[in-house]
This record gives structure tokens, sequence and C-alpha cells, in this order.
């Protein structure tokens, strides 16, 4: 097996895959070359960088788990309901994967605003609106990252084979049964996935932050703002935050390869 | 399989001689009909509080001086210091600090200080006009209001102003510079912001409060070449530092009086 693997790469591929992975490599050992390591924790311990890497990890991990909660189910009816329909609606809803992300912030706030089209409202109604707090920023990373697992998860949710929800049915299974206990176990890599990316994606957002949340350390400054602000005024931070939120991404994609993996190769 | 490849090709010459014989028809008479002075361009990055007056000052630059294009790049200054620090390829800088002229470090010539302005508490021109005072409107519970980062040239002079005028609540924002201040305001997403008075000054539908200790509140801008300009560099500094350039920047609210 390994033998025919390495036969069928040849030369000129090899040498591609040598610049591709010079491209995609070189620029974060350079970083990390930079890093302040010897004063790394110290750096990382100054109260900016702390409550950035917090609010971070807790509003990205919200907004994957929210992603997940609320884009499985348009994933299914975008696979199993009415195609007419899906086939319009699914430009719409992952639209954000390609919306440059200072797009995706001011969509938000002509919505959500205390002068939006809903925002006015809530705002009249209760005295709150959601731009400059921590739920806005949980709001961007769901807007921008619930596209990937919508998806992904609709393109398991395609290859499983029709026999088995129609044997299932046959014997006695319903709607929802064929939801919970077949599509859904069987997609789990996709799931998975799908959440991963839109983790990372919700962990790295800037522009739609900025522009939807604003920026004020311990309720909307993220790792990505504070690494911004801190390359105006501290370059050995910025290095050090930069060198966490490679090592953040790193860990997540080694412990989750074997789901990553298997989502690529069930194709 | 390999007619389709070499119909492919064929076609791809072909275009290929078009767009050749097009491109050298084109750009015979064309090299009769320009100046002898070729195409020449001045790259300046500027503080985004000049984007008006600067604009309008490199298009006249531009009609006097044929063949001289004056490409403008508007942002926060730190943020330029910083990329002509790592060898960005500016002929002119144009800070709205001090500090930021300082952090570009080197690679910059010829250095002045040519005007000043104001940070100022701004709102619109409707709302609170009974309040007179910047602590007072500030600090009032019902108002939420947004600054510049402390990092930014526009922060840093909130920062000393807002301290001096005794202002103890706490903005809704650090914005990483005055645009996306001024954005947020003019949005409506807040009562009030600190910007500059030159903004205030573009800006109709906002009135300002000014600081009541203004010396805490200016910043002073400076305009330096970057090295390597050339002589077109320096004619255009000096054009904006002339009279026609002092017209502009005082139309737009800037102080021409520097303190010292």
């Amino acid at each position: 097996m390994s033998a025919i693997r390495q036969r069928t790469v040849s030369r000129g591929v090899v040498v591609c895959a040598v610049i591709a992975s010079a491209v995609l490599l070189l620029p974060i050992l350079g970083l990390l070359w930079r890093v302040p390591w010897a004063g790394l924790l110290q750096q990382l311990s100054t109260e900016d960088s702390k409550k950035a890497l917090v609010l971070s990890l807790e509003t990205s991990v919200v907004s994957a788990i929210l992603a997940v909660l609320l884009g499985v189910p348009l994933a299914w009816v975008l696979a199993r309901g009415n195609q007419r329909v899906a086939k319009l609606l699914r430009p719409w809803v992952t639209s954000p994967l390609v919306l440059p992300p200072t797009v995706a912030g001011l969509a938000l706030l002509v919505l959500m605003g205390r002068n939006g089209i809903l925002g006015r409202s809530l705002y009249q109604l209760t005295g709150w609106s959601m731009p400059f707090t921590t739920i806005a920023v949980v709001v961007a990373g769901l807007f921008v990252g619930m596209p990937f697992v919508v998806l992904v998860v609709e393109a398991a949710f395609r290859q499983l084979p029709l026999e088995i929800e129609e044997a299932a049915t046959t014997d006695g299974a319903d709607a929802s049964d064929i939801f919970w206990r077949i599509a859904l176990p069987q997609s789990r890599n996709a799931v998975i996935t799908g959440a991963t990316l839109a983790w990372a994606r919700a962990l790295g957002e800037f522009g739609a932050t900025l522009t939807f949340a604003g920026s004020l350390p311990g309720v909307t400054r993220t790792l990505p703002m504070q690494v911004y602000v801190a390359l105006e005024s501290d370059l050995p931070n910025a290095y050090a935050l930069s060198a966490v939120l490679i090592a953040i991404s790193l860990t997540v994609l080694y412990l989750l390869r074997s789901s990553l993996l298997s989502v690529w190769s069930s194709r | 399989m390999k007619k389709p490849v070499a119909l492919v090709l064929a076609i791809v010459l072909a275009l290929g001689a078009i767009v050749f014989a097009q491109h050298n028809k084109s750009a015979t008479p064309s090299v009769q009909v320009t100046l002898p002075a070729s195409d020449h361009t001045v790259t300046v990055f500027a503080a985004s509080s000049m984007t008006g007056s600067l604009t309008e000052l490199a298009k006249s630059f531009e009609a006097s001086h044929a063949g001289v294009h004056i490409e403008l790049s508007f942002g926060s200054s730190s943020t330029f210091a910083q990329q002509i620090n790592n060898g960005a390829p500016a002929q002119v800088f144009a800070s709205a600090s001090v500090k930021a002229m300082t952090d570009a470090g080197a690679r910059m010539k010829n250095v002045q200080s040519f005007m000043s302005n104001q940070v100022v508490v701004a709102k619109p021109s409707t709302k609170y006009v009974e309040i007179k005072t910047a602590a007072q409107l500030l600090n009032d519970p019902r108002i939420t209001w947004i600054q510049c980062a402390h990092e930014a040239p526009c922060g840093a002079a909130a920062d000393k102003a807002l301290k001096v005028a005794g202002v103890t609540s706490t903005p809704k924002s650090l914005e990483p510079d005055v645009k996306s201040v001024l954005a947020k305001l003019l949005a409506g997403e807040v009562d009030a912001a600190i910007v500059y008075h030159t903004d205030v000054v573009a800006h109709q539908e906002l009135s300002e409060i000014a600081f009541a200790d203004s010396a805490s509140a200016t910043t002073v801008y400076q305009i330096g070449e970057v090295d390597g300009a050339d002589s077109i560099a320096t004619e255009f500094i000096a054009y904006l530092l002339g009279p026609d350039g002092q017209a502009a920047f005082s139309a737009a609210g800037f102080n021409l009086v520097v303190p010292q």
C-alpha cells in the first residue's frame, strides 16, 4: 500500500508541494522566530493580554456551539427539505464565507445597531443595544462561522445512502428518528469538522467584530484586535500573542486530525 | 486528446498577437502626446484627519505639475510609522503626533511641526444642547461615548484631555483610529465621541464641546521626507507649507500656530 503511494508522487508534483509548503510555513516560522520566548509568560500575563485571551476563547467556543446547534438543523433541511427552496436559500446562507469581514460587520450593524432595522425597536423598548457588548462578539463569530457548519454537514448528509433511511422507514422509524439516530451519528465527523472550522473562523475574526462590537479590553477586544493594537505600541507583545494563536490552532488541528481526515476521505 | 490542446494553443497565440498589435498601435502616439516630464508618482502617507484638505491640495498640485501623480494613503499615524520603519515605499509622511513621527525612525528627513489640531467632544448638533462642559456630558449616565485606542494619536490626546477635565466615566470602545470612531458616531451607535475639531468642521450634523484646558487636548502635526524622496516630494511639502496649503488647512479647522 505505502509502496504504491510512494510511486504515484512524481518529481514535478513534489517540487510544487515543496513550494506550497514554503508559502504556508515560512511566514508562520518567521513569526515564531521573532517571538520573545524568554519573556513569553511575562508578555502574556499583562492584564490586557490575559483579558483578550480569555475573551477570545470564551466567545469563539460559544459561537461554535451555537453554530452547531443552529447550523446542523439548517444543513438537514437543505439536504432533505424542499429542494427548490434549498436551491434559493443555499447561496444566501453560505455567503458570509466570502463576504469581506468589514461588510459582515456593517450588515450586522445595519440590522442590530441602535439605529438598526431591528435594533432600533429593541433599544426603544428595553434601552439595550447589542453593539459594544460581548454578545455582539459572539454574534459576529456566529455569523461568519456558521456557514462552515452548514456547508460541511450538508455535504455529509447528502452522502448518506437513501436506502438506509428507506429501510428504517419501513421498520417504523419516523422523521425525527432518522435525523437523530441515523443521519446525525453517521455524520459525526462532519459535525466536528464544521464546528472546528466555525470555531477557528470566530477565533480569528477581526473586521466584523471591530465594526459591529468595537474594541474594549475585557468586553469586546479579542486576541486579533489586541495583536493589532500591540502592533503599534508593543511589538514583542504582538509576537507573543500571535504565538498563542498559532499554538491554539495547531493543537486543535492536531487533536482533530482523525475527524478531519475521515471527512475528506469519505468524499 | 492532442487536437484540443493544439487548438487552445493556437487561440492563445492568436489572441496574444492581437493584444500585442493593439498595444503597439496605441502606445506610439501616446508617447508623443505626454509632456516631457514623464509620469512621476509621489507616495504620501498621512493621518486620516487630513483626508479632506490634503486630497484637494494634491489635486491642485497635480493640475499645476503635468505628469505628476500624488498617491495619497490615509490612516492611523502610528500604523504608518510602523510601516515606514519596516521599509514602506512612501516619500512623504504627515503625522498627527510628534510621537508617531519619532516612531517612524531614522528614515525620516527634514521633519518639521507645521500645524496642530484639538480633540473635542463631538455630538449630534440637535442633542444635549443644554450641556455646556465636556465632563458634564460624558459623566452623564444616559450618555454612551467612545474614543480612539490609547496607542493612536487621537487616543493619546483624548486620554490627557479627559484626565484634566475630570471625566470619570469610561468609553464603550477604544477604536483603532479616528475614522472608525467617527463612523460609529455618525451611524448613531453612540451619543458622543472624542474626535478632532477638524472632523466636526467637516460634518454639519455634528457640534462640539471643546475641552476647557486646550493645551491638554492639542496634538501637533509633523511632516517630513522619507529616505529616498526626490525633488518633487520636496516641492510638494513646500506647497503644503506655502500659502495655498496653509489656506486649505486653516479652512479645514487646523490651527496653523504650532505650540512650542
